[in-house]
């Protein structure tokens, strides 16, 4: 029955509208009465199909209730479909009361009872069943279903009036969809039954198309229920079928209508042509499918992408890239190229302030303002699922479809705000899950890229601070230098100032204890005696001075010849006996047992050290001895001078021989003292090639010594050079 | 400053202060007074011929006018230093390898001491000599056999040699 294969179709319809709904990311209420709708339509639509098709009277209880119980439900989830129409969430208690418990109350009695409301079947086997409807019943039936629908109509109606832009052209399609198709359904289903006519019950259905034409284009055009891409996948199922079946209904008429007398010879035959040709739909159903899906894709969906992909050169991206401005402005563009968003914006925090700021595509009228930021805080936000709400308007007053929060480790860094897609499309599964790969991947980059940005911006101030640092280290360096050339300057200066009255005074006190100014009482001579040895003392602490500054200004002259070492010691201990005896001190001069060999060395220099070893001896001896040992081992000429003194104490040791030092014990003993006279000896010790001999226990005595080179060493350019030189040569001296 | 007299000739002095023909003249270049009489007094007593010029151009005049045995110079000095009287009579082709020079200074800077080596002068710190030492120098740049039979007690140098 042609009848028949129509009613198929329109099932089939009913049915696939259903298909994207329930595809749709989180149905809410509207969407599950839709749904629960669209099955009753399939099954009114499947037991109309029964009820004017079947020939076998046993199905005919079946396509009775079908046929009668379908409507009830289709209206009792109509009603609160339309009060929830398009996207509320809840209704009060007493509506499913009101909608549901007569319906269900007439339902039961129609699933006892069908043969009360339809009477009887009239088979007809080339045309479609007629019945009779018992009365009253099906008249209550009928104005059961006419209340229902009423208010179906005026509830939509009254939405449609009272919503406005796209919520209001999405009710009017709904409105005039439901009107469309109910009505000539009440028709011919309800009134003309009651009225005897039973032969246009079949069409009812038929109607159902016009409804779901209306819907269609709400859902496509108008976005109704956000599920236009499946819509769109569905509407190219619809189209394999329709063409499969299309072709397989005319291939079969035109095998039976032209040439049905030859085929009636040939039944077999017939029954191997159909399945022939049921084959052949079924191979072509997959290729066709596919072709309708990218004919489909390429209408609706010309903006599609490869998620892997757009992951892969995301990741090139950020692994590329260290700069946190160039990471945002080239990840932001890949994604909103990528998967064909208008616009997209990435607002960086940094210590609870906006850090950064990235645009992509035209700016929106209004941005967003970190407060209002603030109220999204969650990590992925789509309008299009929000049930309003402060949050849903704030993001559609700016045009942000998505709004996501990143944050990596726990740690908060900024939003993506992300706007319409250039296709007018809701954000997909597929968009959805490579947002939250890409965020979580940015996320990291971004806290990396601002580590490294904090990390170059302290290196770069560190820098300037080193430089800074530096450069007045260097002021103050060479201001120390010139400090210092002064101070060798006013030294200089200072002791040839000193010593021009110290000549007049020594020369004086030495022509007067010699008798060059008559003769003078033993007492006399001795006074003189004291006040020339101060003088003497003098002139050697001005040459003392001198010889320091020089020392730091790298002018220190060794000047040597030939001296005789024994005389030199016993002249500065004859000096300095009257200072020994002063204080009950043995000064005892062992000379060495052979002749000692002229030594090649300064004279005056050594002079000094050897008096300034001596004097210190008998300073720092409170009793006992002071003991100068000369000899000569091979090339060299030792000299040692012991005292039983006061020692050095272990922690001064180190230190003993640096200029200006003094030890503690020392300078009790003697505050005058300038700290120059060991470290003096040690430079011109070592600058003529010798080593200084030390040993001290504190509170026994003290051993100070040298060990000179009887001929000067080869090289003696510099005193520096000398040291090296003295230090390789020094075992070959002693072999 | 008040200005003290200088000393006197010693009234008690030795004997041999007296110049004669014989005794070897000596040429002192010093600005000091105080200081070139102290040499004076020494050395006549040990019978020199002293002559005390107060700066160097009338030094560098006497030294070309009397020749004298052996000249002690100070450096630093009004009109030319000790050095610079060394190198107008280098410059003059006086013959100064005929004639010790002594340089007497107190000068602290060492290129003085070099360059008195170039001239082959003995470069002396005054204040690190007593007269007495000076004049021993003096004697053995001359060849003399210590003349005067000082007191060897007050002089440390005197057995030095």
């Amino acid at each position: 029955l042609i009848q028949a294969y129509a009613l198929i179709a329109t099932a089939v319809f009913n049915f696939l509208i259903g298909i994207p709904v329930l595809r749709r990311r989180s149905p809410n209420a509207s969407d599950k009465m839709y749904l629960v709708t669209a099955f009753f339509m399939f099954a009114w639509v499947v037991g109309d199909t029964l009820l004017i098709a079947h020939t076998d009277t046993a199905v005919s209880d079946l396509a009775r209730r079908m046929f009668l119980i379908a409507p009830l439900g289709i209206v009792s989830f109509l009603v609160p479909f339309a009060l929830l129409f398009p996207n509320e969430n809840k209704f009060p208690r007493w509506v499913w009361l009101a909608s549901f418990v007569p319906a269900i109350a007439l339902g039961l009695f129609m699933a006892i009872e069908p043969r009360l409301f339809i009477t009887a079947i009239t088979i007809n086997y080339s045309a479609p069943n007629t019945f009779t409807v018992g009365h009253p019943y099906y008249e209550l039936y009928a104005t059961l279903l006419s209340a229902y629908f009423s208010t179906a109509y005026l509830i939509f109606f009254l939405r449609m009036r009272h919503s406005r832009a796209l919520v209001h052209i999405q009710a009017q399609y709904t409105f005039m969809g439901v009107v469309l198709s109910s009505s000539p359904a009440l028709i011919t289903n309800l009134v003309l039954p009651i009225l005897g006519n039973t032969q246009y019950v079949w069409v009812g259905p038929l109607f159902s198309v016009i409804y779901i034409a209306f819907f269609s284009i709400a859902i496509i055009r108008y976005r109704l229920f956000d599920i236009r891409r499946t819509a769109v996948r569905a509407l190219a199922y619809f189209l394999t079928l329709t063409i499969i079946v299309a072709l397989y209904v005319t291939a079969i008429m035109l095998v039976k209508v032209p040439f049905s007398q030859f085929i009636g010879k040939l039944a077999d035959n017939q029954n191997l042509f159909y399945i022939c040709t049921t084959l052949v739909a079924i191979f072509l159903f997959e290729p066709l499918k596919q072709r309708f899906n990218s004919v489909t894709k390429n209408i609706f969906f010309r903006q599609d992408y490869d998620s892997q992909q757009v992951i892969n050169d995301f990741s090139k991206i950020l692994v590329s890239e260290l700069n946190l401005d160039r990471i945002l402005k080239r990840s932001l563009a890949n994604l909103c190229e990528s998967v064909h968003i208008q616009f997209g914006q990435l607002i960086i925090f940094n210590h609870g302030q906006v850090y950064r700021v990235e645009h992509y595509g035209p700016l929106p009228q209004r941005l967003m303002v970190a407060p209002e930021l603030h109220t999204l805080k969650r990590s992925m936000l789509i309008a299009d699922e929000l049930t309003g709400g402060a949050r849903k308007q704030l993001m559609e007053s700016h045009g942000v479809r998505v709004s996501m929060m990143l944050s990596s480790r726990e740690e908060f860094v900024g939003y993506l705000l992300l706007g319409d897609k250039l296709s007018g499309d809701i954000y997909s599964n597929q968009d959805i899950e490579l947002l939250e790969i890409i965020s979580k991947e940015l996320a990291v980059a971004i806290q990396n890229a601002k580590a490294y940005a904090e990390i170059s911006e302290f290196n770069v101030t560190l820098q300037a601070r080193v430089y800074h640092a530096t450069n007045r280290l260097r002021v103050a360096n060479r201001h120390l230098k010139e400090l210092d050339k002064a101070k060798d300057e006013f030294i200089s200066m200072a002791s040839h100032q000193l010593r021009t009255p110290l000549t007049t005074i020594k020369g004086y006190l030495s022509m007067l204890g010699e008798g060059d100014a008559g003769p003078i009482s033993e007492d006399q001579k001795q006074f003189v005696q004291y006040a020339f040895d101060a003088s003497e003392r003098m002139v050697r602490l001005i040459s003392d001075l001198l010889n320091v500054s020089r020392l730091s200004a790298g002018r220190f002259l060794i000047q040597t010849k030939p001296t005789d070492m024994v005389a030199m010691i016993d002249d500065e201990v004859r000096q300095l006996t009257p200072h020994a005896k002063a204080k009950n001190l043995q000064l005892i001069f062992e000379r060495p047992k052979d002749q000692l060999p002229p030594a090649q060395i300064d004279d005056n220099k050594t002079r000094q050290v050897v008096m300034n070893f001596i004097d210190n001896a008998i300073y720092y001896t409170p009793a006992g001895e002071v003991r100068v040992k000369l000899g000569q081992t091979g090339e060299m000429v030792r000299l040692e001078v012991t005292d039983t003194g006061i020692g050095v104490p272990e922690d001064a040791r180190r230190k003993l021989f640096t200029k200006f030092y003094r030890a503690g014990n020392a300078q009790t003993v003697r505050p005058d003292g300038t700290g120059l006279g060991l470290y003096l000896a040690k430079r011109v010790i070592q600058d003529q090639g010798g080593t200084i001999i030390f040993n001290s226990v504190e509170g026994k005595g003290s051993t100070f010594g040298f060990e000179l080179p009887l001929k000067p060493p080869p090289a003696r350019t510099s005193s520096t050079h000398r040291e090296e030189h003295n230090a390789a040569s020094r075992p070959a001296v002693h072999s | 400053m008040p200005q003290a007299d200088l000393p006197s000739t010693p009234s008690a002095g030795d004997p041999g202060s007296e110049p004669n023909s014989d005794a070897k003249l000596v040429l002192m270049a010093e600005d000091d007074p105080f200081i070139s009489r102290m040499y004076q007094i020494k050395l006549e007593s040990a019978g020199f011929r002293v002559i005390v010029k107060n700066n160097g151009r009338d030094a560098f005049e006497a030294i070309k006018e009397m020749h004298p045995n052996l000249t002690v110079l100070d450096i630093n000095m009004p009109e030319l230093s000790g050095l610079e009287v060394l190198a107008a009579l280098q410059n003059d082709s006086f013959d100064l390898s005929a004639m010790p020079v002594i340089m007497l200074t107190n000068s602290a800077d060492l290129s003085d001491r070099k360059r008195a080596q170039e001239f082959n002068a003995e470069y002396l710190v005054k204040a690190e000599y007593t007269p007495r030492e000076v004049l021993d120098i003096i004697n053995q740049k001359l060849g003399v056999e210590n003349p005067v039979a000082g007191d060897a007690e007050s002089d440390p140098k005197n057995e030095s040699s």
